[in-house]
Parts: structure tokens; sequence; C-alpha cells
């Protein structure tokens, strides 16, 4: 029984058909398919086999307090959700693109190396090059292109979720702050050396 | 081989990454993206460990690639935190998206710390 607050839910083994992407040959109405899609209901495709549209009102009543009349529905599953394939394919797909996407990242830095102690500015740069393509690409994703179901875990949970990182930050700021000599500010190091004389 | 040690890493921590943000889906049912904020703590803690550990002289130059770049740097993201942090503003949840920011700043620094001060007593 789907908890109607969080239609995200997935059970351990999901079963692949009721999650399909609706396809827009069969469909008789592509356009509320992809405002169910916009508007994150979720639960009435991981529900409900046959595509109800999303204002359908669940049948069963909240079970731990109703939401609120004013709040929104719950956050849309928007990263790595599969549409359809088997949990295994999912879980390839997301190796591989993470593979791929840390690859893109140890190669950027040792195209741009940066010292220990200097401003990572390899970490900043591939972070903010990572956030605008998963940016692009989930636009790109939601108006314009139908994508094959494990596209999008494959591109934004695998490549560009790889690809990013936080825990380079965290540790970074803890090595730059327990260095006893004091190392120049991240302007300093942006310049060349050359330049600054 | 450095580069085959990273692969491997990152092919353990993304698929760790997406099982970590299915379960906690699954579990809580709220809209603070507690996966992301989970893998991310874990990682920094993870990457303070190997650092403290490196700085100590345990942790050579291929673990660091297997477990720093390859493992914490593909079980953590950035782009998915600011995400799902831009989602929670487009939805009028402005005080979660900022919590989630603070949370995730605050949380991964102190496992860091954390990770790193203990690395270091561990094997310094």
């Amino acid at each position: 029984m789907p908890d109607p607050h969080h239609p995200t839910t997935d059970g351990p083994d999901p079963d692949p058909g009721p999650e399909r992407t609706p396809d827009p040959g069969s469909g008789s109405d592509p356009g509320s398919a992809r405002d169910a899609l916009r508007s994150g209901a979720a639960g009435a495709r991981a529900g409900a086999p046959d595509t109800q549209p999303a204002a359908k009102p669940h049948p069963q009543a909240a079970p731990h307090g109703a939401r609120a009349a004013g709040e929104p529905a719950p956050l849309p599953p928007f990263l790595g959700r599969p549409r359809t394939g088997t949990r295994w394919q999912v879980l390839a797909v997301v190796a591989a693109g993470g593979a791929l996407g840390a690859s893109a990242r140890y190669g950027a830095g040792l195209l741009w190396p940066t010292e220990p102690d200097a401003f990572p500015w390899t970490t900043l740069c591939v972070n903010v090059v990572g956030c605008a393509l998963i940016g692009i690409f989930l636009v790109v994703l939601q108006e314009a292109w139908q994508a094959p179901p494990l596209v999008r875990p494959f591109v934004a949970t695998g490549v560009l979720g790889g690809f990013t990182t936080f825990s380079t930050y965290a540790a970074w700021t803890w090595s730059a702050s327990s260095t006893t000599a004091r190392s120049p500010p991240p302007w300093a190091t942006w310049r060349s050396p050359r330049w600054r004389r | 081989m450095t580069w085959l040690l990273v692969i491997i890493g990152a092919a353990v921590g993304a698929p760790l990454r997406y099982l970590t943000d299915q379960r906690v889906r699954a579990r809580y049912a709220t809209t603070f993206p507690g996966g992301t904020f989970l893998v991310n703590v874990v990682g920094s803690l993870a990457l303070g460990l190997l650092t403290g550990a490196a700085l100590a002289g345990a942790a050579g130059s291929r673990w660091q690639a297997l477990l720093g770049t390859g493992l914490c740097g593909a079980l953590t993201t950035y782009s998915t935190f600011s995400c799902e942090t831009l989602r929670l503003t487009e939805t009028h949840r402005r005080r979660r998206a900022a919590a989630n920011v603070a949370a995730t700043l605050l949380a991964g620094l102190a496992a860091a710390f954390a990770g790193a001060t203990l690395g270091r007593a561990l094997w310094g």
C-alpha cells in the first residue's frame, strides 16, 4: 500500500511495469502525462497501472494526518528514479556513469592540478560545471526530450553525481585550517606568478 | 593504474549513493533530501579519515585514488544537493532549502574534521 504522503517510496523490488513512462504514441493525452510528471504526481504512475490523471484524489484517507490544504504535494522524484528497468539495470548504469564522471573529475585534476594548500579551483569549477549541466539536462528531459528510461539515472545520478563531489570540499577545508603555515588567499593563487610580479 | 583505481572506487560509490537515497526515501516520508545529506556527511567523514591517515603516512597515493577520489568522490555529490535545494525553493519550501544548505555544510565540515582528527589519532 503506497503511502499517499510519499509516492516515491520504492519497494525492495520495484515492479517495472506500472512505472513505465507513458508512451507518447499510445497515450491519448500526452499533455496530461507531462503535467503529471511536472507536478510530481508519481503516485498516479506508481500506484495505478491504468494511467489515471494526476488530479484523481486518493481514495484512502491520509493515515498520519491529512496535509494542510495549502501545502503543496511532496517533492517529485527527479533524480535517479527508474521509470522502468530492473533494479540491477539501474545500478549498473549508475555505476558506469559514476565511473565515467569520477574519471572526468580525476582527469580535470590532472589537467589543472592545484597545490594541496592552494585554493581548490579545479574542484570548484568541476562542481559548478556539474551543477550547470544537471540543471540543463533535467530541464531538457522535462521539457523537450522523451529519453529512454535509463538515461536519467545514468546521466544525473551516475555521470554528474560522480563528477561533482562534496567530500573534497570538506576535507580540503580541514587541511587548510590545520596547516600551520598561512596559505595565500584564493585571489592570490588565481593569478599567474608572472602577472603578479 | 590510478585511473583504474578511481574507476573501481567510483563504480562502488555511485551505486551506494543511489541505494542510500532509495532507502532513505522509502523509510522517511519527508520532503527533506535526507539521502543526499546522509551520503555527503558519511563521505566527508570517510575522506576526513583518509586525509588524516594520509597525513600520518598510513595511506599511500593508491589508497587515496581508490577511496578518496573514487569512492568518496562518487559517493558524495554536489549537483544533486544543489538541484534538490533548488527544487525546494521552487516548491516554496525556502526554510527547508536553507536548512538543507546549512545542515549539509555544517554536518559535512564537522564530519570531515572529526574524521581527520580520528584518522590522525588512529594512525598518527
